[in-house]
């Protein structure tokens, strides 16, 4: 079965420095993604935000604790508050990553990244599989910026998540922060990933801000979206088209007319790509 | 080396350093100039570390003001050794904090109360929400409240320290400069009303009420603490009207 998602638009995160705004029901955005986890707890604030959110705008839930490829078995008791969290919010869609975060019970909180390999590969597929039928529905998965990789991979990454995507008939949320933040690090084609993704896959982008440490890139999401990332981002809308587009701010969080700036550029940049391509 | 093997080592390397071999980490991970493997393992290490700790500090900002940055830091990295986070929602990885600073006190001893009273209003914050209900509905049930029962919101909960923190945490809202240790026990009340976590020091005889209250007792038994005061009825009165006010009340069921 093919992914078929509607283009929402331009989005941001919905983010506690941010509730007072969204409480009051002015924020000037096309969608909204809440962090799945940090809705779990029942009541409060929290809820109560993203129930104003939900009742006004798309909302699309994104998770960072699935641990997808990890060796623990899947978490049910996560499977089962995502679950009713769906249930209660009716979201877009659904999201969480492509990496691994957990190891005999204990959650790193991390996104960790996988050997690409063929054993990944089906360790990974049959995962989802339970999980899309746990969810009741298809699931993106985002690819992870990351620090290491692995001697024993045999597939780029790119060709690993084009795979996932088509044997675990799932999406992919293309975080273009994180391509571009992987490519510097690891020494690969950022373009030549981009090639490698099918495009009717391809349900959601991501863009955020990065910190050069000088021997590496540290995916921060604490900053603008950088002139190389949007430069490869208007890459990804000449191939993709028009994906629902998520501008991610998390630490340092600015105030919301700063944030929705950077949605509007994304969206600037993002009609200009489409009137040349007319 | 099969995926399992390599997601241990990588695991350990992060959570638990000193119980893997570098060379191992070196012929699993891939080399690029300048970082070797075990300077990319070290990026997740330090990752490791500081998220954690970020993640008590967002849940117990005055216990951190108190032990200071790096002092913070230590207790974060010594708790995770003992009570690694077990919860996919990373909010709860700070659950046990007390208990472990019960059992490792610091150096003023009255952290491990502190503790346990920004661990309450933690979870006061996000406690399922409930409509209180008005004095009214103790009125309603006319000569039969004294058998009345109550109910009480699920964000309420009560705390019994060994040190008096309270005057602690307001101090340390603003200030580097905590007071000196009061040893003095006391009993502390935490709520919600509305989106506003609040908290209040309970007398001995109201304490003692609102414990009998929540065990189900009835109106006529939460009030004989009050019975040694100076006027019982009229301190009985205004604590329950109190309840009331704050909004601790969910229900009030007659017999």
């Amino acid at each position: 079965m093919a992914l078929s998602l509607p283009s929402l638009g331009h989005g941001i995160g919905l983010r506690n420095e941010h509730f007072p705004e969204f409480l009051a029901g002015s924020v000037p955005v096309d969608w909204v993604e809440a962090i799945s986890e940090n809705f779990f707890p029942a009541g409060g604030r929290p809820r109560a935000v993203l129930e104003a959110v939900r009742r006004d705008k798309p909302v699309v839930l994104h998770g960072v604790s699935l641990s997808i490829g990890g060796p623990d078995p899947l978490d049910r008791e996560h499977l089962k508050q995502l679950r009713a969290l769906a249930d209660w919010v009716e979201p877009a869609w659904m999201s969480d990553h492509l990496c691994w975060g957990t190891h005999q019970g204990r959650y790193l909180h991390d996104l960790l990244p996988l050997p690409f390999t063929e054993e990944s590969l089906q360790h990974v597929v049959e995962r989802v599989q339970v999980v899309q039928d746990v969810l009741g529905r298809q699931i993106l998965l985002e690819n992870v910026s990351s620090y290491l990789t692995f001697s024993d991979s045999t597939l780029s990454e790119w060709d690993f998540l084009a795979e996932v995507s088509r044997r675990a008939d799932c999406g992919i949320l293309l975080d273009v922060n994180n391509i571009y933040v992987s490519a510097q690090n690891h020494g690969f084609d950022a373009e030549a990933y981009l090639k490698g993704i099918p495009v009717e896959r391809v349900g959601q982008f991501h863009l955020a801000g990065y910190q050069d440490k000088g021997t590496h890139l540290l995916d921060t999401h604490d900053s603008p979206v950088t002139d190389p990332v949007w430069a490869l981002y208007q890459e990804a809308v000449r191939r993709f088209g028009a994906v629902s587009t998520l501008i991610e701010w998390d630490e340092h969080v600015p105030p919301l007319a700063r944030l929705l700036e950077e949605s509007e550029h994304a969206r600037r940049v993002e009609d200009a790509v489409r009137r040349e391509a007319r | 080396m099969k995926l399992g093997e390599l997601q241990e080592m990588l695991a350990r390397a992060i959570s638990e350093p000193d119980s893997v071999r570098p060379e191992l980490l070196q012929a699993g991970i891939s080399v690029r100039a300048p970082l070797d493997g075990a300077a990319r393992t070290n990026i997740y290490r330090e990752m490791y570390r500081f998220r954690l700790a970020d993640a008590l500090r967002a849940d117990f900002p005055r216990v951190a003001r108190l032990l200071g940055d790096d002092g913070f830091l230590e207790l974060s990295a010594a708790y995770a050794s003992v009570y690694p986070s077990a919860s996919s929602d990373i909010s709860r990885f700070g659950r046990h904090l007390a208990d472990f600073l019960s059992a490792h006190p610091g150096p003023r001893g009255d952290e491990a109360d502190l503790a346990r009273l920004e661990w309450a209003l933690a979870e006061a914050f996000t406690a399922q929400d409930a409509e209180p209900v008005t004095q009214e509905a103790l009125g309603q049930l006319g000569e039969a409240a004294a058998e009345a029962r109550f109910g009480f919101v699920p964000a309420l909960k009560t705390l019994v320290l060994e040190h008096d923190v309270l005057p602690l945490w307001a101090e340390l809202e603003t200030s580097d400069e905590p007071p000196a240790v009061d040893k003095t026990g006391a009993h502390v009340a935490v709520w919600r009303q509305g989106f506003q976590v609040l908290h209040r020091s309970l007398g001995v005889e109201e304490a003692e009420a609102l414990a009998r209250a929540r065990a189900g007792a009835t109106l006529a038994e939460v009030c004989e603490p009050f019975g040694l005061t100076a006027d019982p009825q009229r301190e009985a009165f205004r604590t329950l009207a109190g309840w009331f006010s704050s909004g601790l009340v969910a229900s009030v069921d007659g017999p």
